[in-house]
């Protein structure tokens, strides 16, 4: 969009140095806060790397060995995690489970982060009629329930991993607009983005460049209360056997055909149920630390 | 839900006892009679209680609590063939069986059942179009379907019809069992305001009457006292669609159920280790096939089927997913077919390097092949699909498995998206030419959708329908079997079909070797 050599010094880095000035000048890092990070990284690290830890492919089966115990409750180590009805690996479900689910969210986060941002970028920049616009759209956005909306659109589109991804960025996407447009609007006003304007720069440079550099802070922070929202969307679909289906598999979706199991084999759903708890609190308790961070009347 | 208790039952069962004395004015007790809940996966595919329209193992579920046939099943015992609305019936020569119809037989709406109305369910209106009244395409498809060489029925007095049939059919009596021939009101069907409102509503002569349907969610059936047989033993039947497994075992669980059907084998322990749930059943008389579409661009060519055929591992999924529960039948046929039997039949063997090596002949590349499947529509059928795609990516087939929702939705879309699906075949009488021909030969659904067809086939099927000499007719089934199964695959046999069936274990109930619920009286005690 932009190239770097143009960038004046001060606005693009602005929150890199001040989350770095904090991190090394500000209280010590709280211990619930570390152990978030690194359990995030460790999701990270799996799901980039699912290919090559996991013991077995996703799909292989074992019809011979079905629902064999996980090592905790007496298994052997073949399968650290037991195996599921069909004979698979638990672990390596669970591991690409990950990898589908953690794709899933961030896919599903930047459309709706982007969406929202840009219009509540046009709405500030025209406002009048435009903007009325873009607000009605966030107000009937925000006033339907989201997972009926979803249902609806699951029913009559059928379903592909494209069309989910996309509807589920369509969740939260409001709150990125009226976030964008207020911090906008008030971002304009503010000597910085006046002298850029009065410079001759394009609405492209002054809001892509200036402004959003801004007040990234603060989407950063509302992207990672969206964020387990959408694991947790994402499960409840495919639970319910709308979200992916198989042979592709998810957190939900190992969840939701484990629970028949739940009473004879419950290893199946507990391991990725576990993962979705662990990781939906993990970023919210790392968003919630972050908000506190980068708020400047906090400090 | 249906508020049981201990003493209430003590008290229905004396009072039934009472009224099996006074069949006829018991009915001040009949309040106090119990009700039942079914947890069903479905409960129509159609949405229709027309059997005529809902050809289906779900249809077959709950058809005989509402309707009969001229002639019933035993279906809780050998299958033979009943006396119901006929009391007996007669060869008069090859191509003609005259029947003495039941007297006093009342319909739901208070009707009484003519030969007028025998007639009228077996005329033009009902089935054949070319009446008075227009007829549904599918209909007169699944008529002819049924009652391949069907004429007419004459009405010889006021409970006595001749059945006129073109050609000859060993098991033409077998055929006025079929679930199409459910004889309805003359009366109330002309009334009906359309195919729709009577297909969601018949009148006919059950022991239970239709109080309510709601497709998709509840059906309500009521007992019907004025019924021939005397005051049914259930004062109500209510059918709720749960298509969740885990949804069904817990709504019986929590009483809110008192049958839960179509219970995977793996899950028979965990209900039954609770001790006031049984699950009953067995093996039926429905084999599970997995069937190709042979216009798909791909599957045309017949090494592709039959490597497809060659990479399915049939025993693996009848010992794991069945616990060997159920068995794998030679084919889709039945030990029960007598002469017809083809002992030494064999399903292709699982063998995948024989599929591997007919795929390199074929010259198949890798080109995706997609295969529509419900979920667990039939039961355990996710978990076998999914089993039967990883064999089938072993031996380096594409299959991109679809789930989808809905029967409609497999059928959906051009030749080149509908690839292989999932059905089963039902058959209860002792002729191969009633199921293979039905199903498969020129007048069933996938010839006619242009699904499957092969020249021989369909003149040896028609052969098999019209020829008298047993011997050739044997020798012309072993080569159809031959064709259909082996040289030019349409389907892949999986296993014999099996029905669990979860209840209170309070309640004395047997199931039957098919899909059929039996609520009549000889088959119910609490």
């Amino acid at each position: 969009m932009v190239d770097a050599t143009s960038s004046p010094a001060g606005t693009g880095g602005s929150l890199i140095t001040r989350l770095l000035s904090r991190f090394a000048t500000g209280n010590r890092m709280p211990l619930l806060i570390v152990i978030a990070i690194l359990w995030l990284v460790l999701m990270l690290a799996i799901a980039v790397s699912a290919d090559l830890i996991s013991p077995y492919r996703f799909t292989q089966m074992d019809l011979r060995n079905r629902l064999s115990l996980p090592v905790f409750m007496g298994g052997s180590w073949r399968h650290v995690l037991g195996t599921d009805e069909l004979g698979r690996d638990v672990l390596s479900r669970l591991i690409t489970s990950i990898r589908m689910s953690l794709l899933i969210a961030f896919g599903a986060t930047i459309i709706g982060a982007v969406i929202g941002v840009t219009l509540g970028f046009v709405a500030a920049h025209f406002r009048g009629i435009v903007e009325q616009a873009v607000l009605a759209l966030v107000d009937f956005s925000a006033a339907i329930p989201f997972l009926v909306l979803a249902l609806a659109v699951l029913a009559f589109f059928g379903n592909s991993l494209v069309l989910f991804v996309c509807l589920l960025g369509f969740h939260a996407w409001e709150r990125y607009a009226r976030i964008a447009r207020g911090l906008a609007i008030s971002g304009k006003t503010h000597g910085y983005a006046a002298a850029v304007h009065q410079l001759g720069a394009s609405p492209w440079r002054l809001y892509g460049r200036h402004i959003l550099p801004n007040i990234a802070s603060t989407l950063i922070v509302s992207m990672t209360l969206a964020f387990p929202e959408i694991i947790l969307l994402e499960s409840g679909l495919s639970f319910l056997g709308l979200g992916i289906q198989p042979p592709d598999t998810s957190l939900g979706n190992m969840v939701g055909f484990g629970r028949e199991y739940l009473s004879s084999a419950p290893w199946i759903m507990l391991a990725p149920a576990f993962v979705i708890t662990v990781t939906a609190l993990c970023v919210s308790l790392l968003g919630d630390w972050l908000r506190d961070r980068l708020d400047p009347t906090l400090s | 839900m249906t508020g049981i208790t201990r003493r209430h039952l003590l008290s229905v069962s004396a009072a039934s006892t009472a009224a099996f004395a006074m069949p006829r004015f018991a009915s001040a007790q009949s309040t106090e009679r119990p009700a039942v809940t079914v947890a069903v996966q479905r409960i129509s595919n159609s949405n229709t209680l027309e059997m005529l329209t809902e050809q289906s193992n779900v249809g077959t579920r709950i058809y005989t609590s509402y309707a009969e046939t001229l002639i019933g099943n035993n279906w809780i015992g050998d299958m033979s063939l009943q006396p119901q609305l006929a009391t007996s019936w007669k060869r008069v020569d090859d191509q003609t069986v005259d029947v003495d119809l039941r007297e006093g037989v009342k319909f739901h709406n208070g009707d009484v059942m003519t030969a007028e109305d025998v007639a009228f369910s077996y005329g033009p209106d009902r089935m054949w179009g070319g009446g008075t009244v227009e007829v549904p395409e599918n209909v007169k498809v699944v008529a002819r379907q049924a009652l391949p060489a069907f004429e007419r029925i004459e009405v010889l007095g006021p409970h006595k019809i001749r059945l006129h049939n073109s050609s000859i059919d060993p098991v033409l009596e077998g055929r006025l069992s079929g679930s199409i021939g459910m004889i309805v009101s003359k009366r109330a069907f002309m009334e009906a305001k359309s195919w729709m409102d009577w297909a969601r509503r018949p009148i006919t002569t059950g022991p239970y009457a239709i109080t309510e349907y709601k497709p998709d969610s509840v059906l309500t059936l009521s007992a019907f006292d004025d019924h021939w047989e005397g005051r049914p033993p259930l004062r109500q039947v209510r059918f709720v669609e749960t298509p969740e497994t885990a949804s069904r075992i817990n709504l019986l669980r929590s009483g809110g159920a008192d049958f839960a059907c179509d219970i995977p084998p793996d899950q028979i322990a965990t209900v039954e280790a609770d001790k006031r749930f049984k699950v009953v059943g067995g093996p039926i008389n429905n084999t599970r096939y997995t069937v190709f579409n042979k216009s798909h661009p791909v599957l045309a060519n017949p090494l592709v089927r039959q490597a497809l055929t060659h990479s399915v591992d049939r025993n693996l999924i009848v010992e794991s997913l069945w616990s060997g529960r159920t068995e794998v039948p030679r084919g889709l046929q039945w030990s029960f077919y007598g002469d017809f039997y083809i002992a030494d039949h064999e399903n292709p063997a699982y063998d995948p390097d024989k599929a591997r090596a007919l795929l390199r002949k074929a010259g198949y590349n890798g080109e995706p092949i997609p295969y529509r499947v419900l979920n667990d529509y039939y039961t355990a059928q996710t978990a076998t699909a999914q089993i039967n795609t990883e064999n089938w990516r072993a031996v380096g087939l594409n299959i991109k498995l679809q789930m989808v929702e809905n029967w409609g939705q497999i059928s959906e879309g051009g030749p080149e998206t509908r690839g292989i699906h999932d059905w089963s075949a039902a058959a209860s009488l002792p002729d191969p030419y009633v199921q293979m021909s039905g199903s498969w030969g020129p007048l069933g659904s996938p010839w006619k959708s242009n699904q499957w067809r092969n020249e021989e086939f369909g003149k040896l099927s028609q052969e098999l329908g019209s020829s008298t000499d047993k011997t050739r007719r044997i020798a012309v089934w072993r080569r159809m079997l031959q064709i259909i199964e082996i040289e030019d695959p349409a389907y892949v046999v999986l296993h014999r079909n099996a029905s669990f069936t979860a209840k209170r274990a309070d309640i004395k109930w047997t199931p039957a070797q098919s899909f059929v619920m039996d609520f009549r009286r000889h088959n119910w005690s609490a």
